[in-house]
């Protein structure tokens, strides 16, 4: 049982995830009220990976839905299993039976998807369900979802509405490529994770990156946020501050980065780790060879 | 019971913050309300009264939907807890932030410019390559396509029209928009031809007994590709913009696209032109655009659109600028993010206002540096001249579904 945000916010910390206060109070909100959240933020600060964290610490069975366009209710919720329905039928025949709907379209050939596993699960823990990226998906899809994350009921034509067995916990993450309906919004709870300070980030990179020196994560944390005031296409977010430390230690820089003696060369040929267009890497290029960095 | 023996009424506090945030223009419903109570109520029952920053964050959690709640909800509980009272003057929340230039300029980079074609052509389409050899003088042709040469009374030079024609302008364009291209999605639908469908032939075997009497085929279903649409409302543009209007418009209502304006700085104007009443629509426009008729700033403007959470829409989008090219902002700037608004879409197409009249060259420095970024530019001028530029779009080779050919290397 956990006991407030801060309590989570040490689970987490145990399981190598550092989340500031906000992040921790939305994720205790989401537990102890029983509602979905909805975290939004640019690419690579961190919602999915504190969902997957956030499972982790309770030792929770995670269920995940990745979204995507053209996801419909049978890769969503649930699907018939036809060849099973095809054999039984067949079955019947031979035995001289007739299989009406009734037999036919019953649990044993309902094959469950993600949003149907998180209502008819009934586990202690209560588990974790992610439907990552839902601005990924259509609208139809945003419709579908409202029955379930209002209501926790599932409306199933053959079967009737089926409701939630037991307490679940749901988490939606969006980029913002797309503006989300307001009735999904007014559904949930909300949280927008910004870019964490390069102190946080600092903390970050030292624990996810065992060979980093605290100067080194420093340093690092601080070019990162330096990088994002420039006109890049793609801002390095928390995975490339990790990706470029790790690429940093492995090509032993670590160093001569801190004591400013590193060649521009070497260090230009680490910069795919942040830079992730072909102008980008122009950008961060001229930064390094004209010794901006540090 | 909201209110423990001794404490606040919690209900009460959570009415009051929400009716406050209500008149600082966030829509907080009932639902959230609860929601706070119950939190409050949670937050309150081990005896110890949260902290200031534990409850901010609970009102944040529970009454914002967007991120541009965040601002209010933050400012609203300052004045709260500094016992200010409301109705003070702020600056509302903008639908599209204001991209200040607080990046580093990027620096020198030439616009495409080689001996081999005009500096302002635009991409090449594959008919022309096709026809044109690289010795032949005639490779050096302007592949600007006239959309139509016919006259009429259509064929005049826009003004200000009135309401009826305005309508009617309206109309066409919306039927225009019609054929569009398109692409293929995820989901599929029955067909004659494509792949068998296990799951629709085995629904189809049940009407017969399980023989597998019909083999259902299905196809990918496709879609009309987003439209995103940029208005360039600067003065040069004045007398084009009431027409161009009703383009956006068509766009927003029919075309399921984005539309913007940029005059100095972007502004969306989707929610606003879906407004069902066309006057309804335009007023709401005229109110919000506050930077139309001043100087006009592609890159910058550009560079904001991509930059902002919409520019995620332009992922694969048929993109369409209107814009008679005179620009404030470096051409060389101009055409470097006109380069990365070009990779980011599917197709880039440039309406001209001028590009029909005689003699016309794209010269003005935006026009020129954007041009070989561009798959097509059109003529844009008369009602008759944007009409079939919209239907060109949509019948021309740029409903081809497959990859887009590569761009020069600049870009």
């Amino acid at each position: 049982m956990i006991s407030g945000p801060d309590d989570l916010r040490q689970r987490l910390d145990a399981e190598d995830h550092l989340v500031d206060d906000g992040l921790a109070t939305a994720l205790h909100l989401a537990l102890d009220l029983g509602l979905p959240l909805l975290l939004e933020g640019e690419p690579g600060v961190g919602k999915t990976g504190a969902v997957l964290a956030l499972a982790r610490a309770q030792g929770a069975e995670l269920l995940r839905l990745q979204c995507y366009e053209g996801l419909g209710p049978e890769q969503a919720l649930y699907e018939w299993n036809y060849q099973r329905q095809l054999l039984a039928i067949r079955l019947a025949e031979s035995r001289g039976e007739r299989l009406t709907d009734a037999g036919l379209f019953t649990e044993e050939y309902l094959e469950e998807r993600p949003l149907l596993a998180a209502m008819r699960s009934s586990g202690d823990p209560p588990p974790v369900l992610l439907i990552d990226e839902v601005d990924r998906a259509d609208d139809e899809f945003e419709a579908l979802l409202l029955e379930f994350l209002g209501e926790r009921s599932i409306s199933i034509p053959e079967l009737g509405t089926v409701r939630a067995a037991g307490p679940f916990v749901v988490v939606l993450t969006s980029n913002r490529s797309r503006d989300l309906h307001d009735a999904l919004r007014r559904r949930c709870l909300y949280h927008w994770i910004d870019y964490p300070d390069p102190e946080q980030v600092a903390r970050i990179v030292r624990r996810k990156v065992p060979g980093a020196s605290t100067a080194l994560a420093d340093l690092v944390a601080a070019n990162v946020a330096g990088f994002r005031g420039l006109d890049l296409d793609k801002q390095p977010g928390l995975a490339e501050a990790i990706d470029w430390t790790r690429v940093l230690v492995s090509l032993g820089l670590t160093d001569s980065l801190v004591d400013a003696t590193v060649e521009p060369a070497r260090l230009e040929s680490t910069l795919g780790a942040v830079a992730k267009t072909v102008d980008d890497r122009d950008t961060l290029r001229r930064v390094v060879l004209d010794g901006r960095l540090g | 019971m909201t209110a423990p023996a001794g404490g606040p009424d919690l209900a009460a506090l959570a009415v009051a913050v929400a009716a406050r945030l209500r008149e600082e223009g966030v829509p907080v419903d009932l639902r959230s309300v609860q929601r706070l109570t119950a939190a409050l109520v949670r937050a309150t029952a081990g005896g110890t009264p949260p902290g200031r920053r534990h409850l901010d964050l609970i009102v944040r959690t529970t009454l914002a939907h967007r991120r541009e709640d965040l601002a209010v909800i933050d400012r609203v509980l300052a004045d709260l807890a500094a016992g200010r009272a409301a109705g003070a003057p702020h600056e509302l929340p903008r639908v599209v932030p204001n991209g200040t230039p607080r990046r580093r300029p990027y620096g020198e980079r030439p616009v495409a410019v080689s001996d081999e074609e005009l500096p302002w052509a635009t991409l090449r389409r594959p008919e022309m390559q096709a026809a044109a050899t690289p010795a032949a003088p005639d490779s050096r042709q302007v592949p600007l396509t006239v959309a139509s040469a016919r006259v009429g009374a259509a064929d005049e030079r826009l003004g200000p029209l009135d309401p009826a024609e305005a309508e009617r302008i309206g109309h066409e364009l919306r039927a225009a928009l019609g054929d569009w291209p398109r692409r293929r999605t995820r989901r599929r639908v029955a067909g004659r031809r494509g792949r068998v469908s296990p799951r629709r032939s085995a629904g189809a075997w049940g009407r017969t007994g399980g023989e597998p009497v019909q083999l259902v085929r299905e196809r990918p279903r496709r879609r009309r590709r987003r439209l995103v649409v940029l208005c360039d409302v600067s003065e040069s543009m004045r007398p084009h913009v009431t027409c161009l209007l009703h383009l956006l418009r068509a766009a927003a209502v029919d075309g399921g696209g984005e539309t913007f304006v940029f005059g100095t700085r972007v502004t969306r104007l989707t929610p606003l032109l879906a407004h069902r009443d066309p006057d309804e629509a335009v007023a709401a426009v005229s109110a919000s655009v506050t930077d139309r008729n001043g100087g006009t700033r592609i890159a910058g403007s550009v560079r904001e659109l991509l930059g902002s959470h919409q520019g995620e829409l332009l992922r694969g989008a048929v993109c369409v600028v209107a814009s008679d090219g005179w620009d404030a902002d470096p051409p060389e700037e101009t055409g470097r993010q006109v380069a990365r608004l070009a990779r980011r879409t599917h197709r880039l197409v440039w309406l001209n206002p001028r590009a029909g009249e005689p003699g016309f060259a794209p010269l003005a420095g935006g026009m020129a540096a954007a041009l070989p970024f561009c798959d097509l530019l059109l003529p844009a001028g008369t009602v008759e001249e944007l009409r079939d530029a919209v239907r060109l779009v949509g019948r021309s080779g740029l409903s081809s579904t497959g990859s887009r050919r590569r761009r020069d290397g600049t870009s």
